[in-house]
């Protein structure tokens, strides 16, 4: 009942965010649907999120075709991350057009000729844009290779990590289930670490969508039943207020993202929260 | 292997020459004298480790020992009171079995009478000093006393964290496999954000315990990888405006991590229990 109403508000909430984007240029709204795209690529196989991912891909096609997402590509911010998720979703359409993707590789250049892109970013893009217009190819090689370069990154072992890291722990658990890698690749471990930092951040977003990895069932029992009670506790908190699952404060160097993007932010906790009650009832 | 373990597991030498530094800056100044104290105890670790290895009974703390030893036979009160007591009753109780020291032997009958004195009964840091005092437990019980939940304990904050490990180590005992296995990661996590004090004590107590798990072996790696060229532990970001650096890196950072170090590697040399442990 929770993720039923959770989905509904997901749906209402999205449509307005892309009715704003249709209507204004701004960049904290582009921002927000970035995030939501993002989730909603990585929530590929939910069930319960398919009419919020066709409705995303349909407005951002439409959006690419009448050029709004050129505007953004010339953004002051390095926003391609937001930009290749949206041109992943809209390419997922079965109508995605030739002269669709010569409109993607004038967002490309656009970016690449401002030099907007950090190298990560563009690997992303890059592998954003690889699986869906290569449908009928092998498995996305970029995504080996973001795993070599990020995975077994030394930043897992010694130093900070952030979103970009969880979402390539996310994109390695797929190719693990896809047999792309051999599974003693995910590293369980050092994600059940992450998990556990999340868990005492107040991370939803990051707690549920660590927590609804096939890669993290073999983390301990008690880290997976406490993820997965906090995030039950936001959905119940949601069913009953109406309202998006709520976000904890953001850590420093996440709160000027934070402020920008906050819409897209409980958007992004919430589908974080509907993929992981939904995985968790396929188990 | 790579590179750097091997490094790291090779240049034990090093390290002898980092602690017998600070060990021998014995002076009139307590906080070199708790320096001395701790590298000390870094140095008996080794000398035990050199003899769980099959080495001769080496003599690497006995200098050190005899200037601590003297300075405390001549001035304990004053010394006492800049000591841990916990550091002081660790070196007397990783002293060989035939050693005998009277300046320390003073003092820990000195720790001893003051801690007669506190009322009990004793939980966390303070039970952990109560065994220290009484005999030293060879065997983990094999029974579960009343073990907080796990989902709990990942819960808890860094205090009360440090204060259940300081039970554990006061009383060894059978763990949970999953509450053994939350403590290792949580100790991982501390690691990375260089709480060594918290994740240390936290395996120290976990291999009293002979709790072996993957996530404790990955902790037990992750200090290894913590070894410099000088010998000592401890690696810090310069460049990260957010880093406190302390006025004395080395006293305050990377003396304590590498005692911290050696103390969970000498956990690690414990035997396995042969019955009761998870």
């Amino acid at each position: 009942m929770g993720i039923l109403s959770l989905v509904d508000l997901c749906e209402l909430q999205s449509r307005e965010l892309l009715d704003d984007l249709g209507e204004h240029h701004c960049e904290s709204v582009l921002a927000s649907v970035g995030v939501v795209a993002q989730y909603l690529i990585l929530a590929g196989r939910s069930d319960a999120l398919v009419r919020l991912r066709e409705l995303f891909a349909a407005r951002v096609l439409t959006l690419l075709r009448n050029g709004r997402l050129h505007d953004y590509a010339s953004a002051k911010r390095d926003h391609s991350s937001s930009l290749s998720a949206m041109v992943r979703l809209a390419a997922s359409r079965p109508d995605f057009s030739l002269l669709d993707r010569r409109a993607v590789d004038a967002i490309f250049h656009g970016c690449l000729a401002r030099c907007e892109m950090s190298p990560l970013a563009r690997l992303s893009l890059d592998a954003n844009l690889a699986s869906p217009l290569g449908r009928d190819e092998p498995p996305d090689p970029w995504s080996k290779r973001a795993v070599a370069s990020t995975v077994l990154d030394s930043r897992l072992l010694h130093g900070y990590y952030g979103e970009g890291d969880i979402l390539t722990l996310v994109r390695l658990d797929a190719l693990v289930q896809e047999r792309v890698v051999d599974a003693g690749c995910f590293p369980v471990r050092w994600g059940s670490v992450m998990l556990y930092e999340a868990l005492r951040e107040g991370a939803v977003a990051w707690v549920a969508t660590l927590r609804s990895l096939a890669g993290m069932l073999g983390a301990p029992p008690a880290l997976r039943a406490a993820a997965y009670a906090a995030v039950v506790a936001c959905v119940n908190h949601s069913a009953r207020t109406g309202e998006l699952v709520p976000l904890q404060q953001a850590r420093p160097q996440d709160e000027e993202f934070a402020a920008m993007a906050q819409l897209g932010l409980r958007l992004q906790a919430s589908i974080a929260c509907i993929r992981c009650m939904e995985s968790e009832q396929r188990v | 292997m790579n590179q750097v373990q091997d490094f790291a597991l090779s240049d034990e030498e090093a390290t002898v020459r980092y602690l017998l530094k600070h060990a021998s800056a014995v002076s009139r100044d307590t906080r070199l004298i708790a320096s001395s104290f701790s590298a000390t105890l870094g140095l008996l670790y080794l000398e035990r480790r050199a003899l769980a290895a099959g080495g001769g009974a080496g003599a690497l703390s006995s200098a050190a020992l005899a200037a601590l030893d003297h300075y405390l036979c001549t001035d304990q009160g004053a010394i006492l009171d800049a000591l841990d007591p916990a550091m002081v009753l660790r070196v007397a109780a990783a002293l060989p079995v035939r050693s005998h020291w009277a300046g320390i032997a003073r003092a820990r009958g000195e720790i001893a009478a003051q801690f007669a004195r506190v009322p009990g009964p004793h939980s966390g840091r303070a039970r952990y000093i109560e065994s220290l005092l009484s005999a030293p437990r060879v065997e983990v019980s094999s029974q579960l006393p009343l073990s907080p939940d796990a989902v709990e304990v990942l819960q808890w904050a860094p205090p009360q964290l440090v204060a259940y490990a300081y039970e554990l180590m006061a009383q060894p005992h059978r763990l949970d496999p999953d509450l053994a296995e939350c403590l290792a990661l949580i100790a991982l996590s501390d690691l990375r954000k260089y709480r060594f004090d918290t994740a240390c004590t936290l395996l120290c107590a976990l291999l009293h315990c002979g709790c072996r798990s993957d996530y404790l072996d990955i902790g037990m790696e992750f200090i290894r990888l913590q070894r410099r060229s000088n010998g000592s532990y401890g690696h810090v970001n310069m460049l990260n405006k957010k880093n406190v650096i302390p006025d004395d890196l080395d006293l305050q950072f990377h003396l304590p991590f590498t005692v911290h170090a050696l103390a969970v590697q000498d956990a690690g040399l414990r035997p396995l229990p042969l019955r009761g442990a998870a």
